[in-house]
């Protein structure tokens, strides 16, 4: 059977013309920035807190590396 | 002395130059003679006007010998001490591929720079152009051609005192020499879509022209090829299939004899190859080789060939060269009613197999060019003359991260070296360790991803997480247009110093007529 590559590099790099020269642009990748990344800057996992802070997209981010968390730490997988 | 614009086709199997200017046009009216480019042709007095074979001689002697002599001399001399023959160095450029010849190595460029060098030696000896400067100088280069391919052709040029002024790519060259006027310049583009099919010896490249509304400039919309499905591929085949029946009618005979016995191979490949032309023409040719092994008596090769059975050897790659040339409309989301014209270059476009799978794609749209062999050094002199600057006709840049498009080279901007432009970009995820770009064009409607052009040029980050978003990595890109037509990028890490390159060699070339 043919083997056709099923995986692929994700680009992690952002860049606004605007923006990126500036002091604070590191804020500025709030939204870019994965969501279980974005979890860590927090420093909460308080669905109160992260709620006004992700994007939908982030949530689920952060939602599924839960999932993947390694053995021992508390993720959907292990709760399970 | 007064300058002409030259151009030069390098081919795999035969090269030619050709010359453009205002004074071209003075001498060629005062002679009563429609002004065209000059061609520098190798005038045979049984074949006529003919292109100058790529083979390279060096004597015993030290001395460099190019053209028809050298192809004539490689038959008996190939193979013999102090003598040392060069052909389709074309496709050795970038290789690590030398000739040793008197104890000297000879690279891939120092070659071409030879072939480069006997095409001015003709131009300058020409008794129309007797002394005019050559300069500026544009040379074609096929659409596959790299960043690498493409400076060791002007390190050639270099080495043979030609001063380069820019590549195209050889089907644009043959577009811009089919609708050129001398006075109402590529008019006839303005607003129009052109589809080449450049299949000639070596190469099949296929680009899809666009003319803009106001007439300024040509857009290369896409391009596509195949390296080594070509003429010199199917003279090949032929010469394979009439050893094949040689061995059949003599029984006694092995594949070994050809080999060891066979003294007119060159002769051979000549009369497959002029066999083939004749099939273009013809239902069925003899071709015949006198003396073709040399035993004693001398035994003769005569084989028919009929043109069934010559199409049925390269139903496979007319298959490829249509997939490719539907690819080709593919990455411009065009369909063939969209194109307004196709054009024909290069001897096996000419095959009628080749024509008729043409003409059922796109109709009556398709159009021949008058004098195959030159049409793409007439096109290239045109430029040089003309002095149209190349444009990048395709918006280059790179995915960032949730997949939005960068732009790093606008469509329109000079393809010239240039001033570099500067961007700072941030690694939004650095825990795989790497910061990843991926180039590629800007994405048109309909495309369903990003296609990538080349490789991931990944960057080293700090993989530890960053506690703050003020930790996040910072990279500074510089992006530049190099003197061969590429983009290059270099990408630094403002923390660790770390720095990382790549150069976008698939760049589609535009011209700006004004």
């Amino acid at each position: 059977m043919p083997r056709i590559p099923n995986i692929a590099v994700k680009p992690n790099i952002w860049c606004e013309l605007a923006r990126t020269h500036t002091e604070d642009a590191p804020y500025f990748l709030q939204e870019i920035i994965p969501g279980d990344l974005l979890v860590e800057f927090l420093g909460t996992r308080d669905l109160r807190a992260t709620r006004s802070q992700l994007t939908r997209d982030q949530h689920r981010e952060f939602e599924q590396s839960r999932f993947f968390q390694p053995h021992g730490q508390k993720g959907l997988a292990y709760d399970q | 002395m007064k300058k002409l614009g030259i151009g030069i086709d390098f081919g795999t199997t035969n090269s030619l130059a050709s010359a453009w200017g205002s004074d071209v046009i003075r001498i060629l009216e005062g002679q009563g003679t429609t002004p065209k480019p000059v061609v520098f042709w190798y005038k045979d007095n049984a074949l006529g006007n003919r292109p100058h074979p790529s083979v390279v001689w060096f004597k015993p002697d030290d001395s460099v010998t190019v053209g028809f002599e050298a192809r004539r001399n490689m038959q008996e001399l190939s193979g013999t001490l102090g003598h040392c023959f060069v052909r389709s160095v074309k496709r050795s450029l970038a290789t690590a591929e030398e000739w040793v010849h008197g104890g000297r190595k000879r690279k891939p460029f120092e070659v071409a720079a030879e072939v480069f060098a006997y095409l001015k030696r003709g131009g300058e000896k020409h008794p129309v152009l007797h002394g005019h400067e050559f300069n500026p100088c544009v040379v074609t280069v096929p659409v596959g051609f790299n960043g690498v391919q493409r400076r060791e052709i002007r390190c050639a040029m270099s080495r043979a005192g030609l001063n380069l002024q820019s590549f195209v790519h050889e089907p644009f060259a043959a577009m811009v020499s089919h609708f050129y006027h001398p006075e109402s310049k590529m008019a006839a583009l303005r607003g129009k879509r052109v589809l080449v099919f450049d299949w000639g010896g070596g190469t099949l490249d296929i680009c899809l022209v666009e003319g803009s509304q106001d007439g300024s400039t040509l857009y290369e919309l896409a391009h596509d090829g195949i390296a080594d499905r070509a003429g010199d591929d199917f003279d090949r085949r032929v010469m394979a299939d009439l050893r094949g029946r040689f061995l059949v009618r003599n029984p006694a005979l092995t594949e070994n004899d050809i080999a060891t016995k066979c003294r007119a191979q060159d002769r051979f490949w000549i009369n497959a190859e002029l066999g083939k032309i004749e099939l273009s023409r013809e239902d069925s040719v003899r071709i015949r080789v006198p003396a073709f092994l040399d035993d004693l008596p001398p035994i003769d090769l005569s084989e028919t060939v009929k043109r069934y059975e010559f199409e049925a050897m390269i139903e496979h790659e007319v298959k490829a060269a249509m997939a490719c040339t539907l690819r080709c409309l593919d990455q411009a989301r065009l369909t063939p009613s969209s194109v307004d014209y196709v054009l024909l270059v290069g001897g096996t476009s000419l095959i009628p197999r080749v024509r008729s799978q043409i003409e059922e794609i796109f109709g009556a749209k398709v159009q021949v060019t008058a004098e195959p062999d030159a049409a793409i050094a007439r096109g290239a002199a045109i430029v040089a003359a003309e002095e149209w600057k190349p444009v990048n006709a395709v918006t280059l840049g790179c995915e960032m991260a949730r997949g939005e498009f960068f732009t790093l080279l606008e469509r329109g901007e000079p393809l010239v070296a240039s001033a570099s432009k500067k961007f700072v970009f941030y690694c939004t995820d650095p825990r795989d360790g790497t910061a990843n770009f991926i180039f590629c064009r800007r994405p048109i409607q309909g495309d369903k991803a990003v296609v990538p052009m080349g490789d991931i040029l990944q960057v080293p980050v700090a993989t530890l997480r960053p506690s703050n978003y003020r930790d996040l990595d910072r990279l500074l890109v510089r992006v530049a247009v190099t003197e061969d037509a590429t983009v290059s990028v270099d990408v630094m890490h403002t923390g660790n110093g770390r720095t990382a390159a790549h150069e976008i060699s698939d760049v589609s070339f535009g011209l700006k007529l004004t």
